[in-house]
């Protein structure tokens, strides 16, 4: 195979009784308490919150939802990712702190769905802007599904080993150019007035005086034949 | 045109006129506020005491004294946690990106070292290449990357600074990047966090070329 490659092939992972309980104890406590974004676009989203209520209880998985990013450990992508909500969606990604995991939910976040025939604007797979952790197939999952997704999740962790994090190459592929686009002048001002008052280029040559007298000469033109 | 402009002129003032009435009215709502809660204390007292000529007297007082309440307003605590630089967008205020799993593209500086971020350097767009490392980069590779990219900015030269043509030049770089990974020029990463193989799934051989004569695995 030629298109694949292991470039930590050669670490020596240290196997000795004290950093593997460290590690498993890290995995548990990571895994115990998985904190999910409260975010949803679509139909899954239902399905989602139908997991807050007492019937699908995902508190018992240490599951507690939360709103900002910033104190989020995964993102449940629930529901249709359209291009313009792809920035949104990446930057909440990037904003969520180190470990963070990502399921993707539904038929639409993982290839499109029914969207992925024919639309214009949906993203095809939400796996082009975020990595993700756990597929989640279905239209849209059902609850247990759901559950079933975050146990897989959990099995996943439950097998991470702290070194590879530390040891995979954090470098900053950064590259600057410098461009020669158009920076167009903004026509939001704060002026509420601003429309009413926008002279189109062939009116403005014409001034009002000069506008009125021809209405004038062309009433008075049409005048006599009246 | 002159008329226009003076009636333009006129409007810009009635503007201001329209803003300023707007705070006199906000003041004017303070001070009513302010003379409701003391005619109800007043009307209280007026129970309690039951003297007319002092009620007349406390009316007076009160109208007097809520006056210069009235007019000065409580000054404006100064916002030290805001940074905002009141941007237009000729000066840098719009945040223009495109992001994508590999490409991410931003009209600003942003410095390699300390990851700083300068959205005033109107003139600039750094490419921050493959952040989740689903892909193995060498440095000839991201020179690859780097210069296609180059000569896309150099391509659209003339286009308005919009997210549109940023997003056509990220979307250009991902097929190039696609395309390298089909030819064999970049690989996988097999040790990052999620495997994914958002741009399909490794086969054996991509473009066949000379050799094996294998039909591809999916």
């Amino acid at each position: 195979m030629n298109s694949i490659e292991f470039p930590l092939l050669d670490r020596t992972t240290q196997n000795s009784v004290i950093s593997t309980t460290l590690n498993d104890l890290s995995n548990w406590s990571r895994l115990s308490s998985l904190w999910p974004l409260l975010y949803g676009t679509s139909c899954c989203f239902i399905e989602f919150a139908s997991l807050i209520g007492s019937r699908f209880d995902f508190d018992r998985y240490g599951l507690v939802p939360r709103s900002s990013p910033r104190q989020a450990d995964l993102i449940l992508t629930a529901g249709t990712v359209t291009v313009k909500m792809a920035p949104s969606l990446v930057r909440l990604y990037e904003q969520m702190p180190e470990p963070k995991y990502v399921i993707a939910m539904g038929a639409c976040t993982i290839t499109g769905g029914m969207f992925s025939t024919d639309s214009y604007s949906t993203v095809r797979g939400v796996d082009k802007l975020i990595p993700v952790d756990v597929y989640l197939p279905g239209c849209p999952p059902k609850p247990e599904a759901i559950i079933d997704a975050i146990t897989k999740l959990r099995k996943k962790i439950s097998r991470e080993i702290d070194e590879d994090h530390i040891r995979s190459q954090q470098e900053n592929r950064c590259f600057t150019t410098n461009h020669k686009f158009h920076v167009e002048r903004s026509t939001h001002t704060g002026n509420y007035n601003q429309g009413f008052f926008y002279q189109p280029p062939f009116t403005s040559e014409i001034t009002s005086d000069i506008f009125f007298k021809y209405k004038k000469s062309k009433h008075s033109a049409t005048k006599p034949s009246n | 045109m002159a008329t226009s402009c003076s009636y333009m002129v006129s409007t810009r003032l009635s503007m201001l006129g329209w803003s300023g009435g707007g705070r006199k009215e906000l003041r004017n709502r303070r001070a009513s506020f302010i003379s409701a809660q003391q005619q109800q204390t007043d009307v209280e007292e007026a129970e309690s005491v039951k003297a007319p000529p002092q009620e007349e007297q406390e009316q007076a007082e009160s109208s007097r004294s809520w006056k210069p309440k009235g007019t000065k307003p409580r000054p404006v605590e100064p916002q030290l946690n805001v940074k905002s630089k009141n941007m237009t967008r000729e000066y840098g205020g719009q945040w223009l990106s495109c992001t994508t799993r590999h490409i991410r593209i931003f009209a600003a500086y942003i410095d390699p070292v300390t990851c700083e971020f300068d959205q005033t350097q109107m003139d600039k767009l750094t490419l921050i290449l493959d952040p989740s490392n689903e892909f193995v980069w060498k440095p000839d590779t991201c020179n690859l990357v780097y210069s296609y990219f180059q000569e896309l900015v150099d391509h659209y030269e003339g286009a308005p600074l919009t997210e549109y043509t940023l997003r056509l030049i990220g979307s250009d770089l991902e097929h190039y990047i696609r395309k390298l990974l089909y030819d064999g020029v970049i690989k996988y990463n097999m040790d990052a966090k999620v495997l994914n193989f958002s741009m399909g799934k490794p086969r054996i051989m991509f473009n066949n070329d000379n050799q094996l004569e294998e039909p591809p695995e999916k």
